[in-house]
């Protein structure tokens, strides 16, 4: 096992170990009602992924010369990671110790889609960006069946979720600037699932090299997100409590997978790094050996 | 180090000059040290070449690992075309250093500052 796979297997399986945790708290804070060491934990693990994405995409941000798009995407997420945590912050049970029934106020809808719109809209902008700094690399759009299959896929939920958003909890056409709110954060989600269909096919093309991994991650992060909202439309159409519920347990992976994303892009630069301290070692080593044979 | 196939290279190239002053009526002095002077900037054009040629497939293994290789050989092609190299094939030792600061810049664009550092140093 190289080097780079040990800290791959690492960052999966942090990764892994902190979702696996978060469900537990989450499956044990809906067990029980009052407010404990579970609701508080649930609350922290929803919090600890978004946070640990923005630390890692300013740090990411850093890499990057002034001025060029990918500086700007990173600094995009950046931002799109503290609105997750912003959105986490009020959907958490220890936020109501501080805004009782916040939840179920007018405000809540209104804050809510205005977060999620927020955070679509600068995924696609993040997104764009991503897009035009691959551009140099001419990479070219040479769809192949696959790249089909998924934007088939992408379109045919595309189209699910837009005939039956009726069915979505804050669809109340008297719901006002929440309702409207709602329909363009909803079209920005499937923005952004399509372009990530495209960065996904630009990637595509470096094969399993090293730097396609952040993506598809960030691929996978997106089209997750669309399905479930197109499976919480599914469940409420049912009326099946279980498979709401099951739906809901699947949301709380998606944070989990935006760190994944971000955490791998993170590990390609410390993999870089030590490449490089490794690789100037030997030059030095070889210049002194050199330099040995040639004056003794 | 000249190895034989060099030296038997050499050799024809002296061959082929011989063949020319045999088969001119006169041969002035400037005529042998203009001769020479080309053979000589012929063999340093080709010695720089494979030089940088060793130069770049080390470049190329180290972008290959990070992006594979069609982003590689675009980003290379790209550098190239910036330092009015036709291909990355002509590139000799005086367009080498430029070659890899725009290969630098490109890969920074994409990758970041310590994958650019990297390939900065792979090709030093």
């Amino acid at each position: 096992m190289t080097r780079a796979q040990r800290s791959d297997s690492w960052l999966y399986g942090a990764v892994l170990i902190g979702c696996v945790l978060h469900l537990w708290f989450w499956m044990a804070q809906h067990q029980s009602g009052s407010l404990g060491v579970n609701q508080i934990a649930a609350a922290l693990t929803t919090i600890l992924p978004y946070a640990l994405s923005c630390y890692l995409s300013v740090r990411i941000t850093a890499e990057y010369a002034r001025g060029t798009e990918m500086r700007f995407g990173w600094i995009i997420l950046a931002a799109t990671s503290v609105l997750g945590v912003a959105r986490a912050c009020t959907e958490t049970d220890v936020a109501n110790l501080f805004a009782t029934d916040f939840v179920h106020t007018w405000m809540y809808g209104l804050w809510n889609q205005s977060i999620i719109l927020a955070f679509n809209a600068l995924l696609v902008v993040a997104l764009i960006a991503n897009w035009r700094a691959l551009a140099p690399l001419r990479l070219g759009l040479g769809a192949r069946r696959i790249d089909a299959a998924a934007m088939v896929g992408a379109l045919a939920l595309f189209a699910y979720i837009l005939l039956n958003r009726r069915y979505l909890f804050e669809f109340r056409p008297d719901g006002g600037v929440a309702f409207i709110l709602q329909q363009i954060a909803l079209m920005l989600l499937l923005v952004g699932t399509a372009l990530s269909v495209f960065v996904g096919r630009l990637v595509a093309q470096m094969g399993s090299a090293r730097f396609a991994v952040p993506f598809r991650w960030l691929f996978a992060f997106l089209m997750l997100r669309c399905t479930l909202v197109a499976l919480r439309i599914a469940a409420h159409r049912q009326r099946s409590a279980e498979a709401a519920y099951i739906v809901d347990m699947c949301w709380e992976v998606i944070p989990w997978l935006f760190l994944t994303f971000v955490a791998s892009r993170s590990v390609l630069t410390t993999q870089v790094r030590q490449e490089l301290a490794k690789f100037k070692t030997a030059r030095t080593e070889s210049a002194e050996t050199m330099r040995i044979k040639n004056y003794g | 180090m000249t190895d034989d196939r060099d030296l038997s290279a050499i050799q024809a190239e002296i061959a082929e000059l011989a063949a020319e002053f045999r088969a001119r009526s006169q041969v002035s002095k400037e005529d042998l040290i203009a001769a020479f002077e080309r053979m000589r900037s012929k063999r340093i054009e080709k010695e720089s070449r494979s030089a940088t040629a060793g130069k770049l497939r080390l470049v190329r293994t180290f972008l290959v690992g990070i992006w594979g290789q069609p982003a590689t050989e675009n980003a290379i092609a790209l550098a190239a075309e910036r330092v009015h190299a036709v291909t990355p094939d002509d590139l000799c030792f005086e367009l080498w250093p430029k070659f890899l600061k725009q290969l630098q810049a490109v890969v920074g664009g994409v990758c970041g500052s310590a994958v650019a550092s990297l390939v900065w140093e792979s090709g030093q």
